[in-house]
């Protein structure tokens, strides 16, 4: 059994921006909300994992890149789950049959009848035009040629997961078409093989089969999509790899081995009162969750789609998250009932698929105190009962101290500080950290300080700040931290909200007069007489952060704009200090 | 000097399924240069209390008794009378910047609309002059003025709130969670900062809040809320140390801050307010629940200094 259920790599989620007609006209690069950007971590098998962050930072959209939820811009997440059944299952099997039987079906009837009537079908047929030898063979080879083409294109068109055998399809049958000679019976044949090492069962009960699978237990979320189990290029026979090619799903579209990642991995929502369909009863919530993930069986059909089954087993989720007596909030709106309740109802609905990985996005945030650590609570006894792991977002390190085993500290899409949460507690080691344990209020009157916060906010994560993302809020950033331009900027107008500042704004500003281009910011000096302006920018600068005015690499004339220019960013890696990952240029 | 004082107010909505209770004769009194610290959890009323010394509910509110501000009774006061209270002597902040602020209006239209509303024949550079004061205090530049709510952040959106709370010099400051939809830092930020201007403006601030953590930090004196009764008020010191109600017991072990190491709850859920459990509303929840509590809501005792609390474990 694998330790390690999700191995995240490099991980980067970016949102594209909206562009108008007009913008999109024009070209020009397209803007991403970096959401993610660049993050690895692992979660071990039975752990609660934190990830924690202010609103923004990307803890969100990590989450649920685990369940496939997000587009993946680059890096890739692989999660490894323990072999459930060794049963095989049939992928859309009613459809595959049905694609083979009416194949076959046509085949058939027109070869009966091309062979009955000795009619010279080609004509009538665009496919079958090269009837070089008589007879009905030919016809009749043109014709399942035809068809051919036309059901592999079908299938192209229809399932995604089938790309490569319809494609094989389609080629063949063009092939046979146009060559319309007996031996291309030979090779129909050759089809009809295919055809049925894709359609049945594999004996040995591996996972080898396009049209068949196992239990999936290994899932690879990448940019392309979702590859499962051993279908990576590598591990690939080579007939796989030719005729059958990567295992490869669309995330935005259904899938099968999507579905298959959805009930190993789910998700408990923050808001429940948005989380519930409000036409909808307790116990519809979790028939739907429970019916669409029921195991399929072999000819199709799903296990238990039996009603009374699926009843007994939603009662059973209701009295194992403590909405007692069942029935009775079986039959329960979800509108009539409060919070806690009703995250209670989430969590039932996400466990409905038995679930190995939970994704639990600020599960308690929403509710009201006296009830928060009712649910936490909750939340860890089944974390025991059902044997599960968690994935526990929130912004509260306070809550995050009491659950997680080991937590990562987000900041603008970026781990700023990782490891075993007892030891970032006891000695945080990166400035955010300890800014974010100051902020938390302490509910002790009598232990009232004054706090050294950060100043300022969380930046756009559309621009992200160079170098490291929490510089220009770090109370001990250093000169090579990654100043640049705007930071300039940002100083200058929170100089000049000081009335005291207000003729050197006169002098340099306003503020919209100054550009900021990566390393530099420049204004022209056409108005005003440039050493002075030169003078006053030295002046400012001296006030300035040490660390800001440090950075600064010149500050000269450049034709008719004064610049001033930065240093280029130290780079910045995630180190091992003291037992834990942090990315922080003190270390 | 007592600057608001608020007795016996009622106020209940109207409503299909009939009348609900969101506060029931609370008693509170805010001093000058004090911050009072609301407590309750969500539905509890304390919203609702806030709104009301404003007179700004809706008009399915009905609200009796006496809010005592500003040598009026706000709660008989007619609406011209209260318009020049409003925003003037005594101004709210409400919970979400980000809604609260006009999109189609820059900051400057903000600032003028207000100050236009209570001097219509203000001059407009006279008027930015007071603006900038107090965009300074609040240490936005105020060279985006033009700037449009949308372009500021959401601690900017708050702090450009709480600038146009300050600009006549209210005496009263009513904060309707002003930091929930905020983060940890901002949220200390902007805590800090009406703190210091409470101080510098001598003002009295309505802190309502669910965070007990915040009501230690930045308040002198407390009251907790449930189910639109008060059930406790008294000095945040004491009432940390030596919380009497079982319902501010609970509520104070159930918070969860770094020093947690077990977890606590109160039992149960929080109650309807269209169908409160008899007497007094918390006993079902309650450890020390008597017979007696089911009866009649328990009158409101003082067993200690400066302490109020409504619970038959305190007999008179």
């Amino acid at each position: 059994m694998p330790d390690v259920l999700v191995r995240v790599r490099d991980l980067k989620v970016y949102y594209p921006l909206f562009r108008g007609f007009v913008q999109r006209l024009l070209g020009g690069g397209a803007r991403f909300v970096r959401a993610v950007d660049g993050i690895s971590f692992e979660v071990q098998r039975g752990e609660v994992f934190g990830l924690v962050g202010e609103s923004g930072c990307g803890k969100s959209t990590a989450g649920r890149s685990l369940m496939g939820l997000t587009p993946i811009e680059e890096g890739e997440i692989v999660l490894e789950f323990p072999s459930a059944s060794a049963k095989p299952q049939f992928i859309r099997p009613r459809e595959l049959k049905m694609a083979c039987v009416a194949w076959w079906a046509v085949s058939a009837a027109y070869l009966a009848t091309a062979t009955y009537y000795g009619v010279s079908g080609s004509a009538l047929f665009p496919f079958g035009l090269v009837a070089t030898v008589p007879g009905p063979y030919v016809d009749a080879l043109g014709i399942v040629g035809s068809v051919q083409v036309l059901l592999g294109l079908a299938l192209w068109l229809l399932r995604p997961w089938s790309r490569r055998p319809a494609r094989l399809l389609a080629g063949i049958g063009a092939a046979i078409a146009f060559a319309s000679l007996p031996w291309g019976l030979l090779l129909f044949g050759v089809e009809v093989g295919i055809l049925v090492y894709l359609g049945t069962p594999d004996p040995s009960g591996l996972v080898r089969r396009q049209g068949l699978l196992l239990p999936a237990t290994k899932f690879t979320l990448t940019k392309d999509g979702i590859l499962e189990g051993i279908a990576r290029a590598e591990q690939q026979t080579w007939f796989e790899r030719w005729f059958i090619g990567p295992r490869t799903v669309r995330t935005a579209g259904f899938s099968w081995v999507l579905k298959q990642l959805r009930g190993k991995v789910q998700i408990v929502y923050q808001d429940p009162h948005a989380a519930l369909n409000p036409a909808l009863t307790v116990g519809e919530h979790l028939r739907h969750a429970l019916q669409a993930h029921a195991p399929i069986a072999p000819g199709g059909t799903r296990a238990s789609s039996r009603l009374e089954e699926v009843n007994a087993k939603a009662l059973k989720l209701l009295d194992d998250v403590g909405l007692r007596p069942p029935d009775q909030f079986f039959a329960k709106q979800s509108t009539d009932m409060s919070g806690g309740q009703k995250q209670r109802v989430v969590i039932a609905r996400a466990l409905a698929p038995k679930p190995l990985l939970l994704v639990a996005d600020e599960p308690v945030a929403m509710l009201d105190m006296s009830i928060r650590a009712k649910v936490l609570e909750l939340l860890l006894d089944l974390k025991e009962k059902y044997g599960l792991t968690y994935v526990f977002i929130t912004h509260d390190l306070a809550t995050a101290k009491l659950v997680c085993d080991r937590i990562a500290i987000m900041y603008l899409g970026r781990l700023v500080e990782a490891g075993e949460a007892r030891r970032i507690y006891a000695d945080p080691k990166h400035p955010y950290t300890r800014a974010l344990l100051q902020a938390i209020p302490i509910p002790d009157p009598s232990r009232r300080t004054k706090k050294e916060l950060p100043k300022g906010e969380v930046p756009d994560a559309v621009f992200p700040p160079a170098g490291c993302r929490f510089h220009p809020r770090c109370p001990v950033a250093l000169p090579t931290c990654g100043w640049e331009g705007r930071d300039f900027l940002d100083y200058l107008e929170e100089r000049w909200i000081d009335p005291s500042n207000s003729d050197e704004e006169a002098a340099l500003g306003p503020i919209e007069d100054w550009k900021s281009e990566d390393l530099g910011a420049s204004r022209s000096v056409r108005k005003g007489d440039p050493e002075v302006i030169v003078a006053r920018v030295q002046a400012a600068l001296k006030e300035a952060p040490k660390p800001l005015a440090e950075a600064v690499d010149r500050v000269a004339l450049e034709l008719d704009r004064v610049v001033v220019s930065f240093r280029p960013p130290a780079r910045l890696e995630p180190k091992e200090v003291e037992g834990r990952i942090v990315e922080c240029l003190l270390y | 000097m007592t600057l608001l004082d608020i007795e016996g107010l009622n106020v209940s909505y109207a409503s299909r399924a009939g009348p609900i209770r969101a506060v029931i004769s609370a008693d509170l009194k805010i001093e000058a240069g004090q911050t009072l610290g609301l407590v309750g959890e969500s539905g509890c009323g304390k919203s609702t209390l806030g709104k009301a010394i404003l007179r700004i509910l809706p008009d399915t509110a009905t609200v009796t008794g006496s809010i005592r501000f500003a040598g009026l009774d706000l709660v008989t006061a007619e609406e011209p009378a209260l318009r020049k209270i409003r925003g003037r002597n005594a101004s709210l902040i409400f919970q979400d910047p980000m809604t609260r602020l006009d999109p189609l209006m820059t900051v400057r239209h903000h600032f003028l609309e207000l100050i236009r509303a209570h001097e219509p024949d203000a001059d407009e550079d006279d008027a930015m002059k007071r603006t900038r004061r107090v965009l300074t205090a609040v240490r936005i530049p105020p060279d985006r003025l033009d700037q449009f709510p949308h372009e500021f952040s959401g601690g900017m959106r708050q702090r450009i709130m709480i600038a146009l709370a300050l600009v006549f010099n209210p005496t009263l400051l009513v904060a309707d969670e002003p930091t929930t939809s905020l983060d940890v830092i901002v949220e200390a930020q902007i805590l800090q900062l009406l703190d210091s201007i409470k101080n510098e403006f001598e003002m009295g601030v309505l802190l309502i809040t669910h965070n007990l953590g915040l009501i230690a930090e930045y308040a002198e004196e407390m009251a907790v809320m449930y189910a639109g009764h008060i059930a406790e008020r008294g000095p945040v010191r004491d009432v940390f140390k030596e919380p009497l109600h079982p319902y501010t017991k609970g509520l104070l072990d159930s918070v969860i801050d770094l020093e947690t190491r077990e977890l606590h709850s109160i039992p149960g859920q929080p109650p309807d307010l269209l169908q409160p459990p008899s007497g007094c509303p918390f006993h079902p929840r309650c450890p020390s629940a008597m017979p007696v509590c089911t009866g009649a809501f328990p009158p409101t005792t003082r067993p200690r200094r400066d302490r109020t609390v409504a619970c038959y474990l305190y007999p008179g």
